[in-house]
Order: structure tokens, then sequence, then C-alpha cells
């Protein structure tokens, strides 16, 4: 049967990444076709405007950073998850610091290497930064203008923005405009929730949210939503099924957390509320120690940070109720990911990888 | 027009391998093409298709009058969808896409190439090769380097079982 290559690209495109990696075998046309870059970016866009990513995490193995990851799937119906296959960064010991549409920037040990990685393809590309790293905190962002992506490294007096043009990193420097800025950022080490094309930071004194914008290399500010109450003293910002999602605690014993959720585009400054959730008191004795990370069906999962109850559960806003995940435990910091099918940065090749000791890549 | 008179219109649409099939008007006009040519009253006769042949038109003739008799409901069609392509082969989905394309009928174009897409997730290089009748043009050197750059995605492909 042949079928011209206009059909033929309209039926890649709709394949996942390891298929697409195999099939640039066929011939040298699909080759071409599957490496073009234009091809790369309606892959991407696709994966983001379709259903296919919806609610797929990397879930860390362990409190160690050595166990690599369980890629896993959120069940529509009861509280369960699905694992599909294990994966394993570039480096043992690695520190996820921010992800991005299916890309992690991810450090080792040290602090002195870095990868831009990209689970689906199994590739990363290494960042050789140039200074203060470990004062820092980061961002990671798909320009919406060049749809390269962008690692901006934020530290006290400066920052650094590094762009993957041509498969080599182009290093900017930039002073803030305000000064404030970089040292509230940089100290608080949190790091950039980088979703829609820009990265954005909760910071204190005064409480605003803070973005840097790809498009000209700058940090500017975001309005909050008009009807916030609560949140008199702190803000959290979480990707929420890939917009930017905002939560407070609210009432005067901050049992309920109001959620928003941006409108998409960076320009684009109006909330939505998403759900008032009541009584956490049930779920975190410490109140303040939840966090919300996607919808499945009309319910939102939470993540509960409880030193010793570190777990999943899922809140039915019309019954008010909570019902936990079964066997579910989430590791640290940036214990679950969200997980896209990407041919982003397809290129470097993952044979670097070393097997360690224990059998686990270095 | 239907809408006009009241009475339902039908349209009569010839195949490429002169087949004759009558077809209500207001589920013909799902392709972008019949409505065009429709709009443009050249509809009061046969209506040629010269890219489709029968037994695909028949096909496609099926999908158009189960989908519009659906009301608007996205599950309900997509679950039509589904139904409908699940016991195609690869060569009637083949057949299919390209008339679906001719056709210009966007839904049936996207739940079709869907569809090979997912046929395709687990097949070797092999199998790809035959069914889209594709030369392999690579030397066995250049073929073994492409090969060995995503060696891991090799892993947990079917073997071929239909030549």
């Amino acid at each position: 049967m042949d079928l011209p290559i206009e059909i033929i690209e309209i039926v890649l495109l709709k394949l996942s990444v390891k298929p697409l990696l195999r099939f640039k075998s066929v011939c040298k046309s699909w080759n071409i076709l599957i490496s073009d870059p234009v091809f790369v970016r309606k892959h991407h866009l696709r994966q983001l405007q379709s259903k296919d990513s919806e609610n797929l995490f990397l879930l860390k193995n362990s409190e160690v950073n050595s166990y690599g990851f369980s890629l896993v799937k959120f069940e529509k119906k009861g509280r369960k998850i699905q694992t599909l296959r294990q994966v394993f960064g570039p480096y043992l010991w690695a520190t996820v610091l921010c992800f991005c549409e299916g890309l992690i920037l991810i450090s080792d040990i040290s602090k002195d290497n870095f990868a831009l990685w990209n689970p689906s393809t199994r590739t990363q590309t290494l960042l050789n930064p140039k200074s203060y790293l470990h004062q820092a905190s980061y961002g990671l962002c798909r320009d919406p203008i060049t749809a390269d992506f962008k690692v901006v490294v934020v530290g006290w007096y400066c920052y650094s923005v590094y762009s993957c043009n041509n498969k080599s990193w182009v290093m900017v420097e930039q002073n803030y405009e305000n000064k404030r800025i970089g040292y509230r950022l940089a100290n608080s080490k949190e790091a950039g929730v980088c979703v829609d094309g820009a990265s954005y930071w909760a910071s204190t004194h005064p409480l605003q949210i803070v973005y840097y914008d790809p498009r000209d290399d700058k940090f500017k500010i975001l309005e909050k939503p008009e009807d916030l109450d609560g949140g008199k003293s702190s803000m959290y910002l979480v990707e929420l099924m890939g917009s930017l999602g905002m939560y407070v605690y609210t009432g005067s014993d901050e049992k309920s957390v109001r959620i928003w959720v941006k409108e998409k585009g960076i320009d684009n400054h109006s909330w939505k509320e998403l759900v008032n959730v009541e009584n956490v008191e049930n779920v975190g004795k410490s109140t303040w120690r939840i966090e919300p990370q996607c919808l499945v069906g009309d319910k939102i999962v939470i993540r509960t940070k409880e030193p010793k109850d570190d777990g999943l559960v899922v809140y039915d806003a019309c019954k008010k109720r909570f019902e936990a995940f079964e066997g579910v435990k989430v590791f640290g910091r940036a214990g679950l990911v969200p997980y896209m099918e990407s041919l982003f940065f397809p290129v470097e090749k993952s044979s670097q990888v070393v097997m360690g000791l224990f059998g686990f890549p270095i | 027009m239907a809408a006009e008179t009241g009475t339902p219109t039908t349209l009569t649409l010839k195949s490429n391998d002169d087949e004759l099939f009558s077809v209500a008007e207001s589920a013909a006009i799902l392709s972008v093409t019949i409505r065009n040519m429709v709009e443009d009253g050249c509809a009061g006769g046969v209506i040629p298709l010269d890219n489709v042949d029968g037994k695909t038109l028949a096909s496609v003739i099926t999908y158009m009058n189960g989908i519009s008799a659906i009301p608007a409901d996205e599950e309900k069609k997509k679950s039509y969808r589904d139904k409908f392509l699940s016991d195609k082969d690869f060569e009637t989905l083949a057949d299919m896409v390209l008339a679906a394309n001719y056709l210009n009928m966007s839904c049936l174009m996207d739940a079709v190439s869907a569809k090979i897409a997912q046929v395709m997730e687990k097949k070797s290089v092999g199998w790809v090769r035959r069914k889209f009748g594709i030369e392999n043009d690579y030397t066995p050197e250049e073929e073994a380097a492409v090969k060995e750059e995503h060696k891991w995605t090799f892993e947990g492909v079917e073997t071929d079982d239909d030549n």
C-alpha cells in the first residue's frame, strides 16, 4: 500500500516515542521525517493537546535517589495507580531540579553536572553551568516563539539563561531589573513551576507570583486572583493538567485549601477557581503540607506530606471526602513528576550511561 | 435543498469502479468535498468520486450513516468509531485513510490514522516496510548504525504473524 508522505506524517504523529525511534530504520525518508525539528514540534504539540499523556507521572522509587522511577498512570476509577515500566535517569544519586513538558532538569550529587533529560527518548543533553549553582533556583521553559527549551538559573545577583539551539547551549547572563527578586527566589531554593511557556515562583515579602518570560528573558509579576482571601502568609504553585495551579490555606484555622488554575497563555492573567478542599486536617495534621497533583474525572488527587505518611489521597468535592490510594508512597521533593512523550533532544546517545556497582546507571 | 422542502434529499455517489450508492445528503455532507459540490450545485445528477473504489466507499457510507444517526454526544460518537474500526485489517484502514483524506472528512481521518498508529505501535520494521510497500534504501552498515542508536526501541516488538 503506497500512502503519500503527507498521510504517513499524519499517522506517525499519533505514535508514541518508542516506535517512532524504531521506525527511523524503515527507510531514509522516514528517518528524515521523524528527525525533522518541525515534526518533533508538531508531535510535541499534539502530545500537549491530546489526552495520551494524561495522568502519567514518574514516581520516585525510594527515598534515596538511586533506584530510578516508575512510570505510573492514575486510574480513572478507583484509587489505584498502574505501573507501566521502570525508568532510569542519567545519574546515580540524581536530584530532579525542575521539569517541563516531558523534559527534566537533573543534577548529580556533586551539583556540578547537569543534564536536561528526556525519559521518553532515554537521552539527555548535558549542560555545563558556569557558576554559583549551589545557591540558586532553577526554571525551565519552552520558548513559545523559538520552540526551544531554556533553562534559567536564578542566582542572587544575576541570572543566567541557557538556550539549547542547534544542539549546543548558549548562555546569557542578565541583571535583575528589581534586585530583590534574585535574592528572594535564590534564597527560597524552590524550583520554578515550569508550565505553559514560562517558569513561575511564589515569593514572600511581599507575597507575589514572579515569572520568567522566555520571550524577552525578563522577570515579571503575575496578577493574583481578585478574590484571594486567605493566603496571608504563603501561597503555593503547582502544575495542574498542563496549567499553572495556585493554592492557599484559608479560614482562621487554615483547614481549607482553595485551588485556582490560571488560564492558558503567558499573557493571560485570569484565574479560575477550581475547587475548595475542606477539612484538610483529616489527611494532614500539619495542614500546610498537602499538594494537589492532578484531576481524575471530577476528583482531585492530592499528595499528603506528613513526615510518616507521605501518600496520595483523592478528594471528592461533592461529598467533601478523602479516600486514600492503596500502597502508594511518594518520596521527597519532586517525588512525582508529570510525564509526557516527547521527541525533543533525541540527538545525544544514552550509551554514555555507565552501570554502577548495584546495576543502576551512574 | 432539504431544509427548504422538508423532504430528505438523497445523493447518488459513484465509485471509480462504477458502483452507484444512494446516501442521505445530511450524512454525505460530513465530507467537505461532497458538501462543496452540493453547495456549488453540482450534485444534481451523480457525484463521481474518482479516487475511491466501491468497497471502500460502501464502508465510508456505512460510517456516514452510523455517525450522523448519533446525536451530539462525543463519547457515544467515539465509541461508535472505535467499534466501526475494530475489525478492519491494515489494507482496509489504509484505503479508508486515503478515502477520508480525499473526501476531506476530518473526524474519520483522525480516527483511522489513530487506529493505524495503534496497530503499528509494537510492529517490527520489516512489517512496516511490507505493509507500506517501502523499499529499504539503507546500506546494511547504515541500517545497523540507525538500529544501534535506538537499540532499546527494539525490545518488546511483536513477532510478525500476518504476511
